[in-house]
């Protein structure tokens, strides 16, 4: 004869009321559980498509990179470089460069073992008016291509030949305003000229370009060694950040000098694919946050759920205690009467309780083990279950709440004068 | 009338009650105990008659260190079960005293030998089986061992509860009308266990309101209006 004898006897006596309890605690353990499931399933099937979208972006952004190298490869592209001093934004306004640099700049390069660089065009350029015909051109020196050194001579045909001394080259505007062909003398800036080539019109300043010999065209502007560009052409660099690669090569050769490129469909590609990456990476950020605050109002929804759940089973548990307690003050009078102190009393309905709590958790946790893998599948299961305030919540939630719910009702059996229920009954 | 032998044995009385009152009620205004005193000596079957209301089963619970009188001091084998914790007088009660209860009060999910054995339980006791036994036998429930009290009759429950209160071998009993529920031959069979009781080492006080059980007891004492008038 024991105490667990009694809280058995006493169980197996109010069956019901005590599986009216298992159920309150198996009901609220069971629902957090099946929230936290449901939860773990939505946080799990948006990293998934969270995955799966970087999979894919990663896919679009890695083809268009391969697209861009391709493109690079085949078409090359071409920088300007400039005098350090120049304000890029008169380059951008004019067309030009208005400030100078060395003319044996571009030696330095071609005498160089520069690798990213094909062509070296020197020019010097400006607006001028064109006297005899009482309108302005663009002047352009050029000396044609300066082969570089360590390559050996260019076995190819050069991108541009250079004009000869005596010669001119008109662009459409200019050869057609005066009927100027190719042959034909023409005066520029009091001295006679051979019109060497004519040009078709290109729709750009082309058209109203005039191009000479380089060192002529520095005696007429009195800037005798000087260009203000140097051309680049055909530039090779597969990485993505080629301006920047080829800015330290040309940099080490020639410090004092700012380099900026023309525009290509290489640059094109570069930046379709940098929208892209930044389209999709806001699409990912987007779904990401749109995820986020559901899995937030879900969370907050479901575990409102689960305590409305709790609190309701914790009255229901308290109403279930206050009624066995009720049923029971004879017996603890008697009990009283014997010699049971409060604490036994007080262990004899609390381990009834803890009972209940125990029963209820094992059940709901041993359904939970049970369906979910099934119902919500392996990784929620796991996700779930590999938690430490899971174990610490189905092994100590039930038992608390069975406790906090009974604890009023049997504080108030073992304060109540066993006299009164001796005597009144 | 004490037995003589009681006087001569037991001139010291084992439990003293001095002058105690006890009153219920708002503002105390119903008087139950009027500043009475009682003595109960080892051996001694005392029994205490009189109208309902009179305030006999006040005076148990008050010997029964269940209830706090107003005034008077009460004394177990020369100590004061009121001077001490409350869980101390748990213990006291279940060392020195059994109850009886008019309406049984057993606990109704334990069968009769569960019943009577669950009064060890305080002591952290396993109860003696020959002596169990014994009881059974006397109390003629041999038959009713292993039943619950919705399945014993008035006389089995109240025959189960004395066992109950005596397994334990208190020093002295607390009966409070255990033949108010009962028939003649159950009566007879209560107050012959009691009267075994005392004659055994132990003392008996009971309360009832029949006038009759006198000729079983040593003394008997007659209460009227919280006040004792000695036969």
């Amino acid at each position: 004869m024991n105490i667990r004898l009694l809280v058995f006897r006493e169980i197996r006596f109010n069956l019901g009321g005590f599986t009216a309890g298992v159920l309150a605690i198996f009901l609220s353990l069971i629902s957090y559980l099946i929230a936290g499931s449901i939860n773990a399933d939505l946080r799990i099937n948006t990293s998934k498509k969270l995955q799966l979208m970087n999979s894919e972006l990663n896919e679009e952004v890695t083809a268009l990179e391969d697209g861009i190298r391709k493109s690079m490869k085949g078409l090359g592209f071409n920088i300007y470089i400039y005098p350090e001093n120049q304000d890029l934004s008169a380059v951008y306004e004019r067309g030009y460069g208005d400030k100078t640099m060395p003319e044996n700049y571009v030696s330095k390069l071609a005498n160089s073992k520069i690798i990213h660089i094909n062509h070296l065009l020197p020019r010097l350029t400006e607006m001028v008016d064109w006297s005899e015909k009482d309108r302005s051109v663009l002047l352009i020196g050029v000396r044609g291509e300066v082969p570089i050194a360590y390559r050996g001579p260019n076995i190819k045909k050069p991108l541009i030949n250079p004009v000869k001394e005596g010669s001119i080259v008109l662009g459409y505007e200019l050869h057609h305003a005066y009927g100027l062909k190719v042959g034909d003398k023409v005066n520029f800036l009091d001295d006679e000229y051979t019109v060497s080539i004519t040009h078709k019109r290109r729709g750009t300043v082309d058209d109203i370009s005039l191009w000479m010999n380089l060192s002529l065209v520095q005696k007429i502007l009195n800037k005798e060694d000087k260009i203000n560009t140097i051309l680049a052409l055909e530039c090779n660099c597969e990485s993505l950040d080629r301006l920047g690669e080829i800015r330290n090569e040309i940099h080490k050769i020639l410090p004092e000098t700012k380099i900026i490129e023309k525009e290509s469909r290489a640059l094109a590609r570069a930046e379709a694919r940098n929208l892209t990456k930044f389209t999709g990476e806001k699409q990912i950020q987007n779904f990401l946050q749109s995820k986020k605050e559901l899995i937030h109002i879900q969370s907050i929804f479901s575990f409102g759920f689960v305590i409305i759940i709790c609190i309701l089973c914790s009255f229901w548990i308290s109403h279930l205690t206050i009624s066995n307690i009720n049923q029971r003050l004879i017996e603890i009078g008697t009990f009283t009467a014997i010699g049971f102190g409060g604490k036994k009393i007080m262990i004899l309905i609390l381990s009834r309780v803890l009972l209940m709590g125990l029963i209820g958790g094992m059940l709901a946790v041993l359904l939970f083990v049970i369906t979910c893998p099934n119902v919500f599948g392996y990784d929620v299961y796991k996700n779930v279950t590999n938690n430490f305030s899971f174990i610490i919540i189905v092994l100590i939630a039930p038992l608390t709440l069975a406790v906090m719910s009974a604890w009023i009702p049997v504080l108030r059996a073992v304060l109540k004068d066993p006299v009164d229920v001796l005597r009144n009954d | 009338m004490i037995k003589e032998s009681n006087l001569v044995k037991n001139i010291k009385p084992f439990v003293t009650a001095k002058k105690i009152s006890k009153s219920y009620g708002n503002n105390n205004s119903v008087v139950v105990l009027n500043n009475i005193s009682i003595d109960l000596f080892r051996e001694e079957f005392l029994s205490i008659s009189g109208p309902s209301g009179c305030g006999k089963t006040t005076l148990l619970m008050i010997l029964g260190c269940l209830m706090n009188p107003d005034n008077g001091e009460v004394k177990i084998d020369n100590f004061n079960p009121y001077k001490k914790k409350s869980s101390d007088r748990a213990k006291i009660r279940s060392e020195f005293i059994g109850f009886i209860f008019q309406d049984f009060k057993l606990i109704p999910y334990l069968n009769v030998m569960e019943n009577i054995r669950c009064s060890a339980l305080p002591l952290g006791q396993i109860s003696d089986n020959d002596k169990l036994e014994k009881l059974l036998s006397i109390l003629k429930l041999d038959h009713r061992r292993l039943h619950v009290p919705s399945q014993l009759s008035a006389g089995e429950k109240q025959r189960t509860a004395i066992a109950r209160a005596m397994i334990t071998s208190p020093r002295f009993i607390l009966a409070d009308e255990p033949t108010g529920n009962l028939d003649e031959e159950n009566t007879e069979i209560v107050l012959k266990a009691l009267r075994d009781y005392s004659n055994n080492n132990g003392s008996v006080l009971m309360v009832s309101h029949d006038t009759n059980i006198e000729c079983f007891t040593d003394r008997h004492l007659k209460m009227s209006a919280g006040g004792f008038e000695e036969k």
